[in-house]
């Protein structure tokens, strides 16, 4: 029971760092990103063969700082001219997005499935007292709620958080206060993209690479990111662990059931209390 | 000259209207003559072409008319043609009824779907349907018994449709005046239903919800009526998908089955009824040129539908209906002397038409 709590948590850490970028975005640009879940994907290929190249942790500093960079691009020369547009444009925008970065995946690495092993230090198992569980998730559980404190401590104690929390609960009135709304959303999107890159680099060696872990994942973020209640970053943490723990202990106990859980857990929360656990307004 | 009254907008609008049906009857008759002229295997391409056409019409269609995306329209696509397979495999009924029976549980999904969704508004509502879409791909996977999961489902339809043995549609040249002409009578069916008083409250749900139930209108059931007529376009292109097939797998449950009819809507433009289906004519001209050379349809089709967001959200339709009031004018500037003013764009686009000003902004937020 205890190592199917820690997987459930495992997993749940790694959307915790996907679904904490996805609602970053949401809040500042009022997106959708679509291209979250292929940028995720596009970070465990790049991860690949980098590490094969150099190490595991040139990967993990090197890939979430170049994503980030892509992601002030797209927040500057895309999300930027859709403000005042409809949402639904910029959806369709990373849609697109989405689109050129499987076909990037596809033509460069093929459509074949990868499985990475985890750099030496990491590899077997440690002793936990009550269980022996794999390094390397104990590693992912570990950098993951890393990330998230530190992504939680700049957005409560720095100026930039303040600029981008105010900015996500009033645009125009943080605007007219002074505050450089485009600039404070750049820095949110490239964060953004930055996680979903960290998310990316940590699932390599932790689950299979494919053309399609994209999109699996990116429907299970949108599940908790909904769950948790857009605009806001604390429910969407708790969704995050609540949906990894849920998948891995019905993956046991009630296998059929085990692939509805997450729909189901969306479907029954949209309709009974659209706004999530703790979102403050409805999704839109 | 005076100012023109609104009995001479109007007026104009129903001449431009009845123009508008001349052409696409046109459209219609010579689009029959496809086979004498196309390959079988052009006229093969433009039948997939048709079919996707019609599923990015119910899509396109919802979007225009409630300004709601759905992302689960593929659950009715395939939904129609499993149902159309199961009834044919179990229930001799004649080929007719077993088709209506298979659109049947398509509209049937969709006005349950509709029923319990269309209150939720905005990017919620594309969530929404897009977790029921994907709720019901994987029941389709868990019902291997019916669907046969991932290896697809071999249907076998007997009886005779229309004057013809049901088989003999598995070649294009036989099916193509019934694709086709069920393209021809979506998009005429679509148009006549969005000039309609209804069509046009619903237009006004769209921009205003709150608005028009204060008017004392209701606002639930013209737009559940709406997703179950799209859904029911969806299911049509189901069950003719199976009919020309005769084969259909888990794939065309699956999102992106919807994701892609989108896309090709959005590029052909979702203002013009006949938007969807060019869209769809063009992605399958696109892939095929395009797999020829290397397989980056893929990229291609990403990289236009961002350049039509970004530059022309209207699409395709957009574009051409921008050159056309540009000759306009063009010609009339030159016809007359003093220039006329700038033709007003229709209201009812006014709500989509892009805005940089913080009222738009904040009416585009509310819808």
């Amino acid at each position: 029971m205890s190592v199917q709590v820690l997987n459930g948590l495992a997993f749940g850490v790694l959307l915790l760092v996907l679904s904490s970028g996805l609602a970053l975005i949401f809040g500042l640009r009022g997106v959708v990103n679509f291209a979250h879940g292929a940028v995720y994907m596009l970070a465990a290929y790049v991860a690949m063969s980098l590490s094969g190249r150099t190490s595991f942790w040139v990967a993990l500093v090197v890939v979430p700082v170049v994503l980030a960079v892509a992601g002030l691009l797209v927040d500057r020369f895309g999300l930027r001219y859709l403000v005042g547009r409809s949402p639904l444009d910029m959806v369709l925008l990373t849609f697109g997005l989405t689109f050129v970065i499987a076909d990037v995946v596809q033509s460069v690495w093929g459509t074949q499935a990868y499985t990475i092993d985890p750099p030496s230090v990491l590899a077997g198992s440690t002793d936990l007292g009550f269980a022996t569980y794999p390094t390397y998730r104990l590693f992912v559980i570990a950098v993951g709620l890393l990330a998230c404190a530190g992504l939680m401590t700049w957005l409560k104690f720095s100026r930039t958080g303040l600029f981008v929390r105010a900015s996500s609960d009033d645009r125009v009135t943080a605007g007219a206060m002074g505050v450089d709304v485009d600039r404070v959303s750049a820095t949110v999107v490239a964060l953004g993209f930055g996680l979903a890159g960290l998310a990316g680099v940590l699932a390599g060696p932790y689950l299979t690479l494919s053309p399609a872990m994209g999109t699996q994942i990116l429907i299970i973020t949108f599940i908790v990111v909904v769950v948790g209640g857009l605009g806001s970053i604390g429910g969407p943490m708790v969704a995050a662990l609540l949906i990894g723990l849920a998948n891995s202990i019905t993956a046991v106990h009630a296998p059929t059931l085990s692939a509805y859980v997450p729909y189901l857990l969306m479907l029954v929360v949209l309709l009974l209390r659209p706004q999530g656990i703790a979102g403050r307004r409805t999704a839109l | 000259m005076s100012a023109p009254t609104v009995a001479d907008t109007l007026r104009r609008a129903r001449r431009g209207a009845r123009w508008e049906v001349a052409g696409w009857v046109v459209l219609a008759l010579v689009g029959l003559g496809a086979p004498y002229v196309l390959t079988l295997y052009q006229l093969q391409l433009a039948q997939q072409a048709a079919i996707m056409g019609i599923l990015a019409l119910s899509i396109g269609w919802l979007l225009r008319q409630t300004g709601q995306l759905s992302f689960g329209h593929a659950a009715f696509y395939g939904i129609a043609g499993y149902g159309t397979a199961y009834v044919a495999e179990h229930a001799s009924l004649p080929i007719g009824l077993t088709l209506l029976a298979g659109i049947g549980c398509g509209v049937v999904a969709a006005l349950v779907v509709g029923l319990v969704t269309i209150r939720v508004p905005g990017i919620a509502f594309a969530m929404l349907t897009l977790a029921i879409g994907m709720l019901v791909w994987v029941a389709g996977g868990q019902l291997h018994s019916i669907t046969r999961g991932a290896d697809g489902l071999n249907v076998s339809l007997e009886g005779s449709l229309l004057g013809k043995d049901v088989v003999m549609y598995g070649n294009p040249v036989d099916a193509w005046p019934l694709v086709w002409g069920l393209l021809m009578a979506s998009v005429a069916a679509l148009w006549a239903l969005s000039r309609t008083t209804w069509g046009r409250r619903l237009a006004s749900i769209r921009d205003n919800e709150e608005r028009v139930r204060f008017s004392g209108y209701a606002t639930y059931w013209p737009r559940v009526v709406a997703f179950t007529v799209s859904g029911l376009v969806a299911s049509l292109a189901g069950t003719v998908n199976l009919v020309t097939t005769s084969f259909i797998s888990l794939e065309t449950l699956y999102w992106s089955t919807g994701g892609l009819a989108l896309i090709v809507a959005v590029i052909g433009g979702v203002r013009s009824v006949l938007g969807p289906p060019v869209g769809a004519a063009l992605f399958i001209v696109l892939q095929n040129y395009l797999s020829g050379s290397g397989a980056h349809y893929q990229a291609v089709l990403g990289v236009v539908l961002i350049i039509v967001v970004l530059v022309a959200p209207g699409g395709l339709a957009e574009i051409a209906a921008r050159a056309r009031t540009a000759a306009v004018v063009r010609v009339r500037h030159r016809a007359t002397e003093p220039a006329p003013p700038a033709p007003a764009r229709d209201p009812l686009d006014a709500g989509a038409a892009p805005s940089t000003d913080t009222a738009g902004a904040r009416r585009a937020a509310a819808r």
